[in-house]
């Protein structure tokens, strides 16, 4: 038989709502596909997964209430991806691509290139 | 408790920092795939999005739901741990853990589909209606992310497992019951990657 609760605990409400937000910008962002963004298309489709990652960082992994080193350190390693990402957008996209033999291979197996 | 802790709670800390400390090695593992995703993003834009309309948008989304969901069902776990509602947890667990069975079939399907049109990884790719160099990048790249997290969200459901059955013979009570935080505190960051990787293979246009 289950025991009785043995300590008043924090209520079970706060996570619901959080996952019912979760929920309406999985929406927002299913709905974003299909307007006209253009370039901001995929900004827009990280930021509400930016968000919806805060959401349950702060509310279902409780980083409030973990030390101060904790909160460091998730800051630390998501940064580090971002500014790895940031290094490679900018080496890609501000470098001068010569068609070469990066496409041999694939033509090899009968794949060819095909251009939009 | 080991002599070098002065207290539980200094043990539980330590503890905490050392899971946190997994997880932000998990990050930076997935951060490097997202870069090198980053790279071919932008080099190959166009063929990308073309590539990812290629992705079922049903089963992408439907499996960000599951995630989310399953986030919820382990948070209440934890929840219900703390107040000492063991079995209660267990049950919590169990749902979680059958969300992500959801979420591996629905992704077993997505595959199946994927083998059948010749859309594989590396030099097995040969999908007639996309035969492109930037194509083989996209799905390849695609196998690695989801098939990563797929071993993740696998090794999350054994952790909750071993957990729950831990919670529903009584081992843990609503003071001592880290391990069960600890596991959820894993499957949280499984799902916190899967919100990235959804609107990157799905729901680019």
């Amino acid at each position: 038989m289950e025991p009785e609760a043995t300590k008043p605990t924090e209520r079970a409400m706060p996570l619901v709502l959080a996952w019912a937000l979760l929920c309406a910008l999985t929406a927002t962002s299913f709905g974003a596909r299909y307007l006209p963004l253009g370039v901001f298309a995929t900004p827009v489709a990280l930021a509400i997964a930016l968000a919806k990652a805060s959401v349950v960082l702060v509310s279902f992994m409780r980083l409030r209430h973990e030390a101060t080193s904790v909160r460091l350190l998730v800051w630390v390693a998501f940064g580090t991806v971002v500014l790895a990402c940031a290094g490679v957008i900018g080496d890609a996209g501000f470098r001068e691509l010569a068609p070469g033999p990066q496409f041999a291979t694939t033509e090899a197996h009968g794949i060819s290139r095909q251009e939009p | 408790m080991a002599e070098h802790f002065e207290s539980v709670e200094r043990k539980d800390q330590a503890a905490h920092l050392g899971m946190w400390l997994f997880l932000a090695s998990e990050v930076l593992l997935f951060g490097a795939l997202f870069a090198v995703y980053a790279g071919y993003r932008v080099e190959f834009g166009y063929e990308f999005v073309v590539a990812s309309s290629h992705n079922s948008i049903a089963i992408g989304t439907t499996n960000t739901f599951v995630l989310v969901t399953s986030s919820l069902f382990a948070a209440l776990a934890v929840h219900a741990a703390r107040s000492g509602r063991l079995r209660r947890a267990a049950g919590l667990l169990a749902l979680t853990i059958g969300c992500g069975l959801l979420f591996l079939g629905l992704k077993a399907v997505e595959y199946g589909e994927h083998f059948r049109a010749g859309i594989l990884p590396g030099n097995h790719y040969h999908y007639a209606a996309l035969p492109t160099h930037a194509a083989n990048a996209f799905f390849t790249l695609y196998y690695l992310m989801t098939g990563l997290h797929a071993l993740h969200v696998t090794g999350g459901m054994v952790a909750l497992g071993a957990v729950g059955y831990r919670a529903f013979r009584g081992a843990y009570s609503a003071e001592r019951h880290l391990p069960l935080e600890l596991a959820v505190l894993y499957w949280h960051l499984v799902d916190v990657i899967w919100l990235f990787l959804w609107p990157l293979l799905y729901l680019m246009h």
